[in-house]
């Protein structure tokens, strides 16, 4: 069995709202190995932020991380101290954000939102950490003379080098990227992927989240598909692109369109369940056209065969093979 | 391999703002004018004022003439050597006031923003029931009990004006502190203390600025209020409060010039700053009132 670097255990987390308990992540469990790539794929509201989220701790009320386990290279992460886990953000731990333009300080220069990862963790000086900074400016793709720009004087694909910079600065063992390239355009979607890959190569694991599932396809190792705060099917890429078992999943394939190919674009009727009051038994089972009486009775499980898991009462049997 | 940063200050950014042509760059520059004016007067006071403003120059009640630009009072002392002497009590008491409710105010409503829970409410609590006194009522309270001088009067005007600076304070962190570059700081481990101070205060410049202004004009109306009531400085110190109260009676017999000009040296003082906080809460587009 090899050694996992990071291991989520029947993740629940609940929103404690006004008008109800939201289940935005019910018993989720992921497994993610050293110099892996995983995506998340899922649409808006499916819980894959919040479950990226949870690994950093930035779930703050009303939501509340209510039952599993998080186990980060041998250690658990929600167990520990709030002294002993900030050793671990950012120097074991990267975390970038969805939107370039507000995760970094405006009032800034991006040369001191660098140098600060350097000082805080590894208590150098400023001097010295500026040094770093410039280093991994370059590694980023940014020339070093912009050291003393300010966020406003960038473009969002640089400001998102920026925010990649200051997460890799100190070779994290796991990167955390929540859509980064959602708020840029197509091109510089690219660039910045190809940019994730080379920090991959050289060793960081990766936890992807997107809802783009031909843009997770591209790159990763493995793509876990996320419904309505479950996990519905998870496994290697050619697996999920090639030979997916969940509808749920099929759906996503069929509404990417194929620029070669006659293939005719589907969308997935109805919309995802209000998760105050998910459907009993499989969450999917009202806009799935394979649901008979026991989907809407009995929740699937997650099973495995081999390295390909999904949650589906029809998944393997002629139901869905059609 | 250049990777110094070129040493600049943080507010240029802002000095550039404040000067530009903008709507309200004409309050903002009469505010300045006004405020520098007095400023100055109380800077150069031995300079400017002709005579000793607590000596007895003349005979009382004399008319402003060329000799005495304002008259003189009822006991012979020249008024206008009074205005501009007593320009450095008032400037003295609202400043050392206002940076004494602000090095309270600030960091106890950024720990409450930024803390929230338990402190905040208790703080919260605290703070509104503070702010629910009348300002003159509080400082006559505090400055009955503590006695006439000016730094006592400026410790009973510091107190109004700390829940001022609390509430606007905790308001803007709390909105501050749930913008991404906050989470993102925390994602990197960055302990709170530090994100306090170097992620949230700096961003909180342009609300304390003109919270500054506005409640510097605010505090010049109490400290007049309060020594016109006799609780700020003995006499024979020159204060405008103070000149207002004794030439009170004597200006229906008309002698308007012993009121006329500390009440318009209160006024402009305080207009001033009024001026300069409007325009730059117009500005920075602090939309918020205090």
């Amino acid at each position: 069995m090899p050694g996992y670097l990071l291991e989520i255990r029947d993740l629940v987390v609940k929103y404690y709202t006004l008008t109800g308990v939201v289940r935005a992540v019910d018993h989720v469990s992921l497994k993610l190995k050293p110099g892996e790539w995983l995506s998340i794929v899922g649409e808006s509201g499916c819980g894959k932020s919040t479950m990226a989220y949870s690994i950093v701790r930035l779930i703050s009320p009303p939501g509340k991380i209510v039952g599993g386990k998080i186990i980060f290279d041998g250690r658990d992460l929600l167990g520990i101290s709030a002294r002993d886990f900030r050793r671990i953000l950012g120097r074991e731990i990267g975390v970038v954000f969805q939107d370039p333009m507000t995760s970094l300080d405006p009032l800034r220069r991006i040369g001191d939102q660098i140098a600060e990862v350097y000082m805080t963790h590894l208590g150098m000086k400023k001097k010295e950490a500026l040094e770093k900074a410039g280093e991994v400016l370059e590694r980023v793709g940014i020339p070093r003379d912009k050291i003393s720009a300010y966020p406003h004087q960038m473009s969002g694909g640089q400001r998102q080098r920026v925010a990649i910079a200051i997460a890799v600065a100190l070779k994290p063992k796991l990167l955390i990227a929540d859509e980064p390239t959602t708020a840029l355009d197509v091109i510089v979607q690219d660039t910045i992927m190809d940019l994730l890959q080379s920090f991959k190569k050289e060793g960081t694991s990766i936890l992807f989240i997107t809802h783009d599932l031909a843009l997770a396809a591209e790159r990763s190792d493995r793509i876990a598909v996320m419904y309505a705060g479950k996990l519905v099917e998870e496994g290697p890429v050619e697996e999920i692109v090639d030979n997916p078992q969940h509808p749920y999943t099929r759906g996503l394939l069929k509404s990417v369109p194929d620029l070669w190919g006659p293939k005719k674009i589907e969308s997935i009727p109805g919309y995802p369940p209000d998760l105050r009051s998910p459907p009993p038994g499989c969450r999917f089972h009202p806009r799935c056209r394979y649901a008979d009486d026991r989907c809407r009775r009995e929740e699937p499980v997650l099973r495995c065969l081999g390295e390909h898991c999904v949650a589906c009462h029809k998944a393997g049997s002629s139901g869905v093979e059609g | 391999m250049e990777t110094r940063i070129k040493p600049k200050s943080l507010l240029s950014p802002l000095a550039k703002q404040l000067t530009s042509r903008l709507p309200g760059r004409g309050l903002l520059l009469a505010g300045l004018a006004i405020v520098l004016l007095f400023i100055g007067m109380a800077v150069f006071a031995p300079w400017i004022s002709p005579y000793d403003p607590t000596k007895m120059v003349d005979k009382p009640f004399l008319p402003p003439s060329l000799k005495h630009l304002m008259g003189t009072n009822r006991i012979g002392q020249d008024v206008f050597s009074r205005i501009v002497w007593g320009s450095r009590i008032v400037l003295y008491v609202v400043f050392s006031a206002t940076l004494l409710s602000m090095a309270i105010g600030i960091p106890l409503g950024l720990l409450s923003g930024y803390r929230g829970g338990k402190i905040d409410r208790v703080l919260s609590m605290f703070m509104d029931s503070m702010y629910s006194f009348p300002a003159l009522i509080l400082a006559i309270a505090i400055a009955a009990v503590l006695g006439p001088s000016p730094m006592n009067t400026a410790i009973a005007i510091a107190f109004v004006y700390i829940p001022t600076y609390f509430r606007m304070i905790r308001g803007q962190t709390l909105s501050i502190k749930n913008q991404l570059f906050i989470d993102a700081a925390h994602a990197l481990g960055i302990p709170d203390k530090r994100i306090m101070l170097r992620h949230i205060l700096p961003n909180l410049a342009h609300t304390i600025l003109v919270v500054f202004s506005l409640s510097v004009a605010d505090a010049i109306l109490t400290e007049a209020g309060l020594s016109f009531l006799g609780l700020s400085v003995t006499p024979p110190t020159p204060d405008w409060g103070y000149d207002l109260r004794v030439g009170q009676p004597f200006f229906l017999n008309g002698q308007w010039w012993l009121v006329f000009f500390p009440g318009l040296s209160v006024m402009l003082l305080a207009m001033g700053f009024a001026l300069i906080g409007e325009a730059l809460s117009e500005r920075l587009s602090l939309a918020q009132s205090i």
